[in-house]
């Protein structure tokens, strides 16, 4: 029942947030009201969805030693990990973080609004700045998010299915970080299977993402110092990985622009006619291709001359 | 339809600081600011009532209730300080932090208040976040031109019938979606509405005139950005299954799987030129089923491109 539920978890959360050292599963499962009555094993149950639906809402259930010896452990919620610091925030500061709220409104009341009524302890807005012609879908309401950056943040291990063209996978990933792009969000993180920095698309993963380890206290990787998050998503999959081979490729005035405006990982030399050459790094031929006739007649490889061949292969099996 | 379980829960974790350090406030204003009734802030309030420090006799339960037209709640001094920020409560803020740097230009306030939120999450959460939007240079002289109600105009590069075109624009709103910025306005080349890419505007520049602004503007029917016409052609294609992507990022009118994991799509294109040059890039991955006049249209070009690779 649901009521019953609420009680528990209400009860749960005064019991961990204030005793003064860690309480015992027996504790616990003895204690709360709607845990006593049932059997050892379905207390365990009920007890390890509570913690998982605590965590979920922010709230850190922690497990720690009762004693120097490790034989008995306990939980409890740290108040410093549960309760907002006093941020001390400025008016002028809050009123930016009203207006950042706003933005979303239309398309993700909810966690902004709770955002803004715990930080602003339920203090109405400032009067004045209010950007009424101003909205923004930055795809927040993605599937996910809030698992894999808590497992981003924590250097988790997560465990998922990942569906990739037309199949779908078990994928391990140790997350080094989180990348909005295009309305989509991607974990990015180093994939056991191929033990490279893949990225991988929020709205492809099949399920749930789980931590792999999920009782396992303290970080479980290390991200490499020459890591760049930017990079990974915003460079196109047919430059990433491996030595890539140099393409030159050529672009014409009405594209030139174009190109330097949404593919500002390349570097233009201009021509007096407002054309312009690029060096294009690149690991997957079939993958540049794709990318050069996006273009259309805007674009061409110059060299090396074995893409120059596989474009107009791809050309004249449109023509047929 | 009963209140999901969890949203009245995370609600309750609101509301309970929220009285506790506005003990006496009305009833009203509680149902007001957290969104519910007044039976459904008594259902929270008898609840309350149930619960409290381990023992759970009269002086560890919390007291809550409704005392003429006033909230009071005692005896919970540990739910006095508000919560910890989520995960997603604090990337929510941040991004939209972001979104409103890029139109606004730096803010040193914004700044300030964006590193005052980290602390009120994991630490370490948000610096491997990375939100990435534009902020093409056009945005700020469109930004000054919604503020002052100016008319602007532009110079537009469509992407969708690649062709260059010059028009006044009185601009309404912008828009942020899938990552890119958009313009709403009415345009006097047209005498319509009209949506513009902000990305696309090769130059704009404000007028003296003062742009018109209807005083009912309602955002939310721009919600998806692709408004196609009803007059618009419906394009039907053939997808092989490396290239289903395609149905995540254009709005379909239809889609019905075949054998060996092709799909057939059905949409609806303004304009022919970013269909030709997605067909050029998908290559042996796509066919066009109809109209005839697009399969001719994209061998045509594929062929004239191809002539600079002999």
């Amino acid at each position: 029942m649901p009521v019953r539920k609420s009680e528990r978890l209400l009860n749960l959360i005064v019991m961990l947030l204030e005793t003064s050292q860690p309480v015992t599963a027996e504790q616990i499962h003895r204690t709360i009201p709607g845990y006593g009555q049932d059997s050892w094993d379905s207390f365990k149950r009920m007890f390890e969805r509570d913690k998982e639906e605590l965590r979920e809402m922010g709230i850190p259930v922690e497990l720690s030693s009762l004693d120097p010896w490790d034989t008995e452990q306990g939980y409890r919620i740290p108040k410093d990990r549960y309760y907002l610091p006093d941020l001390e925030l400025e008016p002028d500061e809050l009123a930016a973080l009203w207006l950042a709220a706003g933005l979303l409104r239309m398309t993700d009341p909810g966690p902004a609004r709770t955002a803004l009524m715990k930080l602003t302890e339920g203090e109405p807005p400032p009067p004045g700045g209010n950007l009424s012609w101003l909205t923004a879908d930055l795809g927040l309401a993605a599937p996910h998010l809030s698992v894999a950056l808590e497992s981003v943040a924590a250097k988790k291990k997560v465990t998922f299915a990942y569906r990739s063209k037309d199949r779908v996978g078990t994928r391990q990933v140790d997350p080094y970080g989180l990348s909005h792009r295009r309305g989509k969000w991607y974990l990015v993180g180093r994939d056991d299977r191929s033990g490279e920095v893949r990225s991988f698309r929020l709205d492809r993963v099949e399920g749930t993402i789980r931590l792999t380890h999920p009782s396992r206290p303290g970080p479980e990787f290390e991200i490499p110092e020459d890591f760049v998050l930017q990079g990974y998503v915003d460079r196109p999959p047919f430059m990433q990985g491996a030595v890539p081979e140099k393409a030159k490729v050529r672009f014409d005035p009405s594209t030139a622009w174009w190109v330097e405006r949404s593919s500002p990982w390349l570097r233009l030399d201009y021509s007096d006619d407002g054309s312009a050459v690029a060096e294009v790094e690149v690991t997957d031929d079939s993958g540049f291709v794709s990318w050069l006739l996006w273009f259309g007649e805007g674009a061409e490889v110059l060299e090396p001359q074995h893409l120059r061949d596989l474009t107009r292969q791809r050309l004249e099996a449109i023509v047929g | 339809m009963a209140e999901p379980l969890e949203e009245r829960f995370r609600r309750l974790l609101l509301l309970v600081p929220y009285v506790l350090r506005n003990n006496g406030v009305t009833v009203d204003e509680v149902c007001e600011r957290f969104g519910v009734t007044r039976g459904e802030l008594v259902a929270d309030l008898n609840l309350l009532f149930m619960c409290g420090l381990p023992g759970y006799g009269p002086g560890d339960l919390i007291e809550a209730y409704i005392d003429g037209d006033q909230v009071w709640i005692r005896m919970a001094d540990y739910f006095s300080r508000p919560m910890r920020l989520t995960p997603a409560e604090g990337l929510m803020l941040h991004a939209g932090g972001q979104a409103l740097a890029a139109v606004s230009g730096p803010d040193p306030a914004l700044e300030r208040a964006m590193e005052q939120l980290s602390k009120a999450l994991t630490p370490g959460a948000l610096e491997r976040v990375n939100v990435g939007l534009e902020a093409p240079g056009e945005l700020s002289v469109v930004k000054r031109a919604l503020e002052d109600r100016r008319r602007l105009h532009l110079v537009y590069q469509s992407q969708s019938k690649d062709e260059v075109t010059s028009r006044d624009v009185d601009p309404w709103a912008l828009l942020l979606s899938d990552g890119r910025w958009y313009l709403v306005g009415y345009c006097h080349r047209v005498n319509d509405e009209r949506i513009f890419r902000v990305d696309r505007m090769r130059s704009v520049v404000p007028l003296d005139e003062p742009a018109e602004v209807p005083a009912d503007l309602d955002l939310s029917q721009y919600s998806s950005v692709y408004s196609e016409g009803e007059n618009d052609p419906t394009v039907t294609l053939e997808i092989a299954p490396r290239a289903n992507w395609v149905c995540d990022y254009y709005p379909l009118v239809s889609q019905e799987p075949l054998e060996n994991g092709w799909i057939r799509i059905r949409l609806k294109a303004g304009g022919l030129a970013w269909l030709e040059r997605l067909l050029l890039r998908l290559g042996p991955e796509a066919r066009v089923v109809e109209p005839e006049s697009l399969r001719e249209r994209v061998r045509t070009t594929a062929a004239a491109i191809a002539r600079r690779y002999e």
